[in-house]
């Protein structure tokens, strides 16, 4: 006879930080520099919650139609723009929301896109 | 990896200017509109690089490569630069070699010839003032528009204006960072030191606790003034030295001149010890070491000033007698209405206050005109201590009409009802 232990399956969701794809400010190194202390906040506070910190995009982009015609520019939709992507685990959407909560891109007028990794591979 | 909240304070501002200052002296003046683009995205992408990665253990190197990048690849799409691109880019590469060598690292950032260098174009004798300072807090302190807006109680556009006709200017003057010698330098000092008298006296005197970034400015000209100071090159100038002290001895009275409802809180009502003590005993150092040489500039007599009121137990201990005598000798060095409104003011406390009103009732139209609206406020001040209260509240109510900023409105206002 064995004991079952109720174990928590944590699951890793996807982080989509889109930007406003207005043309803002832009930021003064002193902002940057407190924009940079907010990240160092939300990771310490995340733990090992973040499972990457993943990348930031860059402005430039292109754009490959199935119909082959290649165009210029980032794919922008609901004048929103990717601007970069973190990989998070969690229990639940519920607690990625909280977790995504604190990031501070929400603080510069960023939506966070939240979105459970299948796990396929 | 080092935590991202371990960056001194005011890191990237500063960083900011010394990048500038390195990157423009490699360029040339003519692209300071380029090389100002290009250390703003060095700053985006150390922000989106630091804030996933941790600060690099060189974060002053890695910006300057990253900076370096970024200006090489401009050069190379600009074609205006043609067959010098690769050439200014070597440059770079040379000047990034430079850095490391000297040991350049984050602890020195306050401490660099390029930032000196670009300090001394900002304070061209060919650019107005009241641009140098909206000019050097831009390029040389970092600081963006908006900010150097509300330091200094200026509408943005108008800093805007101020800051491309400078820039203008400069490119027409046509001098470069390189071509500035120690001579050259040594024989601009005065006008330097004037124009971070002048910034510390914006920051100041715009007096209203709203916004902290009045006190940023100070502190920017309090580090300037430094930075004059510790450049082995141009040696420690007296008038340099008189300058920080008389910016630390007032700098150290920040935390007491607003109250909790951000009203000023006069000299004679202020809390002396709340006063950051720190401060006025390292105005007082400098005070010393500027009693040097054979110059007694206004920053001497001013910080002597300065002195004598943090000197003073309280308020009626102040030894008016000596102020007065000093705002005599400032009087000889830089005469000006407000120096004779404020020698008038000390002297109605040792040797009375009828005097003073005679006195101040022989201002020409031009000084009240200038004075506005302390002329009044100094004699309503003077008929409320003789208690001739009629007389006092319709200076006090003229004062008013005249009153520029909020918050001596609300001071005066506090005057009118509380008699």
């Amino acid at each position: 006879m064995f004991v079952q232990f109720e174990s928590i399956t944590m699951v890793k969701y996807l982080l989509i930080y889109r930007d406003s794809a207005e043309p803002r400010p832009q930021p003064s190194p002193e902002e940057m520099q407190g924009f940079l202390a907010m990240w160092g906040e939300w990771f310490e506070k995340c733990g090992s919650s973040i499972v990457d910190g993943g990348d930031g995009l860059l402005p430039t982009g292109r754009v490959l139609k199935p119909t082959g015609v290649v165009s210029d520019g980032p794919y922008v939709e609901a004048k929103e723009m990717i601007g970069g992507y973190s990989v998070i685990q969690a229990e639940s959407y519920d607690a990625a929301v909280s977790i995504a909560r604190d990031c501070p891109i929400s603080k510069i007028g960023g939506a966070i896109e939240i979105r459970e990794l299948a796990g396929y591979n | 990896m080092t935590e991202p909240h371990a960056l001194v304070e005011h890191f990237f501002r500063h960083e900011y200017g010394r990048m500038v200052g390195l990157l423009t002296r490699a360029l040339g003046v003519r692209h300071l509109e380029l090389v100002e683009d290009v250390v703003q995205s060095a700053l985006s992408r150390a922000l989106q690089s630091w804030a996933r990665q941790g600060v690099p253990s060189d974060p002053s190197a890695w910006l300057f490569r990253t900076a370096k990048n970024l200006a090489t690849d401009a050069l190379r799409r600009d074609a205006t630069f043609g067959r010098i691109a690769s050439e200014l880019a070597s440059q770079l590469t040379s000047q990034l070699d430079e850095l490391k060598a000297s040991g350049l690292s984050s602890h020195d950032v306050e401490l660099t010839d390029e930032s000196l260098r670009l300090l001394y174009l900002c304070c061209h004798a060919s650019i107005p003032e009241e641009s140098q300072i909206a000019l050097a807090l831009k390029i040389v302190g970092g600081f963006s528009v908006s900010e150097i807006a509300s330091g200094l109680l200026v509408a943005p556009a108008n800093i805007e204006k101020r800051i491309t006709r400078a820039k203008s200017r400069l490119r027409d003057i046509g001098l470069e960072l390189a071509e500035l010698t120690n001579e050259q330098m040594h024989a601009r000092r005065g006008a330097v030191l004037h124009t971070l008298y002048l910034m510390f006296n914006e920051g100041f005197s715009a007096t209203s606790g709203d916004s902290p970034l009045r006190q940023d400015v100070c502190d920017e000209a309090m580090r300037l003034a430094r930075m004059q100071l510790a450049q082995p090159t141009l040696g420690e100038d007296p008038a340099a030295a008189a300058l920080l002290a008389l910016m630390l001895l007032h700098a150290a009275r920040f935390c007491t001149r607003v109250d909790d409802q951000q009203c000023i809180v006069l000299l004679a009502d202020q809390d002396r010890a709340q006063w950051n003590w720190a401060r006025v005993r390292e105005g007082m150092d400098w005070m010393l070491r500027s009693a040097r040489g054979e110059t007694l500039t206004r920053y001497h007599v001013e910080a002597a000033i300065a002195w004598e009121h943090c000197r003073a137990a309280n308020f009626a201990d102040t030894d008016w007698h000596r102020v007065v005598q000093l705002y005599d000798r400032l009087w000889q060095l830089a005469p000006s209405a407000m120096v004779k409104l404020n020698r008038l003011i000390a002297q109605s406390y040792s040797s009375g206050v009828q005097r003073a009103i005679q006195a101040l009732l022989e201002f020409s139209s031009e000084d009240r005109r200038q004075l506005r609206p302390w002329w009044d406020c100094a004699m309503a001040q003077l008929f409320q201590r003789a208690d001739q209260t009629e007389r006092a509240q319709s200076h006090w109510r003229d004062a008013l009409a005249l009153a520029k900023s909020t918050a001596s409105r609300q001071l005066i206002e506090k005057q009118l009802v509380g008699r």
